[in-house]
């Protein structure tokens, strides 16, 4: 009874009004690197009694070579057995605690996510379990059979979610072979071939301290924080950093199709887009938000609430650490796929030529800016954003400086950076579902 | 794990309900709207929720899917705000913006810089009686609502297999018919039947308003007062009774559609908090639920997934909450190799072993360590903080009953998670709906 009571009494000291000392940054981070050389980035924020904490590494499907598969692998066998914990005891640790573990991969990072109750009770254990999990993964070989099973599961799922073959064929045509062509996940036929020791070996390579990034956020002192990530940073061999792929030059113009017995025709259709690092980044955020963000732009409002040819249309960049595809979606009944592609081409094409008006402009300025805040409003968002600061090499003061770069936008410069990065007449299309016989007549 | 690492969690769940977790205030308008609200000042954003005490189960056959339409045009303008206006007002003012129907209810949302709450009440008291429903907007909805069943649904293999599923687990109860409603009632909604949808259901006495973030009681009040007090109230229908009828025997369907992966879907008619002649059954089915699949540690996870490798996926889920009786559903598919009847012995297997033996302390303590920590993790999301609010008060329940529901699992034995595995996990109030691919050819 009196350990109960201690321990509540604990709590309310720690959580009751705490105010910080004055960080009135928009991300108020702190930067270091451990012993090991390896980046933390920490936002200290004691609201609540919880910290998050995720190692992200340049480790990425862009990573596969020609193994297509083997970082989603590798990243996916990480927590099926460690010396000492075999993979029915690792999820038993961090769940008895309460404790949350992920880990993931995308084309850029592969990375590891522990969210914990910040009680030394707790943390403790979960934190014990994620080194465990990071210094001596055994990847052993009925585990890897088992994963390649889970993946081939996955890779059959795909054939019946037209959505997501659209996706996979668009990524293919805009990129080929060259490291961001394939999926995430690989393919069946490469995932199968892949070893133990290729995994031990991309393993070796890639999840070092030299190619890690710390990303922590909650409630525990700056103290705590070097502590949790020295331990991190030493579990994992010194190594190397990935060396810088390639710049990779997408291809551009034609169309596929995908037969597929669906009510609805997906329809992807775009060109390579930019990164954060592009001098015209702002200008075409603010024009893509006109363009097909939400639900005042203009291709919701033409092709959706004018016409009622579809449920869901956008356009998005994809911002990846070298220039993610720039592309417009949507999914409509197969006798009208063909006029809300042609509606959809001729609104881009109309913004292309025209650019926005000046209310659409100071409309969506004011949405970007205003909704700032959303975007760091939470201990999840603040992972979020300090990751995006800690991979993509974005300058310091990048959260900082946004609404003022997105405030000086002017029309002309939306216009202009669209003209500039956009060849609408050599964007690739797909389309995946039931073919349509077109009669077009003159 | 150690009692007293659990007795230290139970400490933390004290800080929940007592010391540091922010109030909730509660009080409603002569003209019945229900006000609810829970500060929280990490962040200058807040969320507003209108939840309507309306769904898919106040549906009659015929007119399935009318609440999910008229969700939609929600959108579409008022007196005061034109088509399309809404939306630009919220983007303006840097918001964002959505809404989702329910079985049980419609709920609306904005998301908004803390010093906007004003616009949020506003438009949302606008349109709770001044909704104009016009012909042409109606027209255009129809055709987005068609597309999006076909999205979610026609061309979606696990989408069509719950739906029939559905229609075999719930007998009489109204839960059995789509939210998104059957084609050929949403094809023949009328702008007449909207109308008088919206006539009947849309009252402040049928509306909860939930407010949850970095605003002042006072100024919520005083908003609250000025926006919503003079709407005036409507007869809102009394709710007859439909009580699932006593299950006299299994129901099985199959489900042949084009598609890749065979998928299983097993159901068990059981009670919730609303319904149940004893208190405590709910919460030992909720126990139960966590047992089989709440994480990876878990017995389908750990037994199905890993050790026979019968499944690749397989996780159970249940609504304590909902307003009417409900279905325990665990949603599985095959390992490469197994087949259903495999799986569905598999499953067989897990469901006596909770009848047979009683379930260790070890495994109760992790599943009532892991519903505490969701819970303290739920407050770093406004959007989960509001609808732990919006969910229970739509349904007649009381925001308290969330956090009491930490108190009923702690107090749940593994007596009575036997007890309620032998009383409702039995065949005859078990409906099956097996997924059986067919080819995927156009």
């Amino acid at each position: 009874m009196r350990q109960l009571q201690a321990l509540s009494i604990i709590l309310c000291t720690v959580f009751v009004g705490g105010v910080q000392a004055a960080d009135k940054r928009a991300l108020p981070y702190q930067h270091w690197k451990t012993a090991q050389q390896t980046p933390v980035y920490f936002i200290e924020n004691h609201q609540l009694p919880i910290v998050d904490a995720a190692v992200v590494f340049d480790a990425g499907s862009a990573r596969d070579g020609k193994a297509y598969g083997q970082a989603a692998l590798t990243n996916a066998l990480l927590d099926a057995g460690s010396k000492g914990l075999d993979v029915n005891e690792i999820p038993k640790r961090f769940e008895q605690v309460g404790a949350v573990f992920d880990s993931s991969v995308d084309r850029d990072m592969a990375s590891v996510s522990l969210r914990t109750l910040v009680d030394k009770t707790y943390r403790g254990p979960a934190v014990d379990t994620l080194l465990s999990v990071l210094k001596a993964p055994l990847f052993p070989e009925d585990q890897i059979k088992r994963v390649k099973h889970q993946f081939k599961t996955h890779f059959d799922g795909l054939q019946q979610n037209p959505r997501a073959l659209a996706s996979m064929h668009f990524y293919k045509a805009l990129y080929g072979d060259q490291p961001y062509g394939h999926w995430v996940m690989g393919e069946d036929a490469t995932v199968q071939k892949i070893t133990r020791s290729d995994v031990q070996a991309f393993f070796q390579r890639y999840y070092t301290a030299q190619n890690a990034m710390i990303v922590m956020v909650g409630s525990v002192s700056k103290k705590q924080a070097e502590k949790m990530a020295e331990k991190i940073a030493a579990v994992l061999p010194q190594g190397k950093r990935a060396e810088p792929l390639e710049p990779m030059i997408a291809y551009s113009g034609g169309r596929k199709w995908i037969d597929y017995p669906s009510k609805q025709t997906s329809v992807l259709w775009g060109q390579q887009g930019i990164n954060r690092q592009n001098p015209d980044y702002f200008p075409l955020m603010v024009g893509n938000a006109i363009l097909g963000n939400g639900m005042t732009s203009r291709l919701f409002k033409r092709v959706r609430s004018d016409e009622g040819l579809v449920y869901s249309i956008s356009s998005y960049f994809d911002r990846m650490r070298q220039p993610g595809p720039f592309v417009l979606s949507f999914q409509t009944r197969k006798l009208a796929a063909l006029k809300a592609y042609d509606l959809a081409k001729s609104v881009t094409k109309q913004f292309l030529d025209e650019g926005p008006t000046d209310k659409e402009l100071e409309a969506a300025k004011k949405n970007i800016i205003g909704s700032f805040a959303l975007s760091l409003a939470g201990n999840d968002a603040l992972l979020r954003s300090l990751t995006i600061q800690a991979f993509y090499h974005v300058p310091a003061d990048y959260f900082e400086t946004y609404r003022n770069n997105v405030a000086a936008v002017t029309r002309s410069q939306v216009k202009a950076a669209m003209r500039k990065h956009f060849d609408y007449s050599h964007f690739i299309s797909v389309f995946v579902g039931q073919p349509v016989k077109v009669h077009r007549h003159g | 794990m150690g009692w007293q690492r659990l007795l230290g969690l139970f400490s933390l769940s004290f800080w929940l309900v007592g010391a540091a977790a922010s109030p909730v205030t509660a009080y409603h308008l002569p003209n019945g709207l229900e006000v609810r609200f829970k500060p929280d000042h990490r962040a200058p954003v807040v969320l507003t929720q209108v939840w309507y005490r309306v769904g898919a189960s106040h549906e009659p056959m015929g007119l399935t899917g009318i609440s999910h339409f008229l969700e939609h045009m929600m959108f579409r303008g008022t007196a005061q705000v034109g088509p399309g206006e809404f939306s630009r007002i919220i983007a303006e003012n840097g918001g964002s913006e959505n809404a989702f129907t329910a079985a049980d209810f419609t709920a609306y949302y904005q998301l908004m810089p803390a010093e906007q709450l004003e616009t949020s009440l506003r438009l949302e008291a606008d349109r709770m009686h001044n909704l104009i429903l016009r012909r042409e907007d109606y027209e255009k909805e129809r055709l987005v609502v068609m597309e999006e069943r076909r999205m979610r649904v026609d061309d979606a293999p696990h989408g069509i297999a719950h739906e029939r599923f559905m229609s075999i687990a719930h007998i009489a109860s109204p839960y059995h018919h789509p939210t998104i409603g059957w084609m050929d009632d949403v094809r023949q909604l009328s702008l007449e039947d909207l109308r008088a949808w919206y006539e009947r259901w849309y009252a402040p006495n049928n509306a909860i308003l939930v407010v949850v973030g970095d605003v002042k009681v006072a100024e919520l009040k005083h908003l609250v007062q000025q926006y919503f007090a003079s709407i005036p109230r409507k007869k809102i229908a009394k709710q007859k009774a439909q009580h699932e009828v006593k299950p006299l025997g299994k129901r099985e369907v199959a489900v042949h559609v084009p598609a890749k992966l065979p998928w299983l879907l097993v159901g068990y008619n059981v009670p919730v908090v609303k319904t149940a002649k004893q208190p405590w059954e709910p919460y030992a089915l909720s126990v139960l639920t966590g047992l089989l699949s709440g994480g990876d540690s878990a017995r389908f996870a750990k037994n199905l997934v890993r050790e026979q490798q019968v499944a690749t996926s397989v996780d159970a889920g249940y609504d304590l909450f909902s307003r009417l009786d409900q279905v325990l559903t665990i949603a599985a598919t095959p390992g490469p190799g197994h087949t259903l009847a495999e799986l569905e012995a598999a499953i067989d297997k897990e469901i006596m072993q909770l009848k047979n033996h009683r379930v260790s302390q070890g495994e109760l303590n992790r599943v009532k360590a892991q519903e505490i920590a969701s819970h303290v993790f739920a407050e770093d999301s406004l959007q989960a903080q509001a609808s732990n609010i919006g969910a229970l008060e739509a349904v007649g329940l009381s925001w308290r009953d969330y956090d009491r529901f930490l108190k009923n699992i702690r107090a749940v034995t593994a007596d009575q998670v036997r007890l309620v595995a032998r009383r409702y996990l039995t065949t005859k109030r078990q409906a099956i709906a097996r997924l059986r691919p067919e080819a995927l050819s156009s």
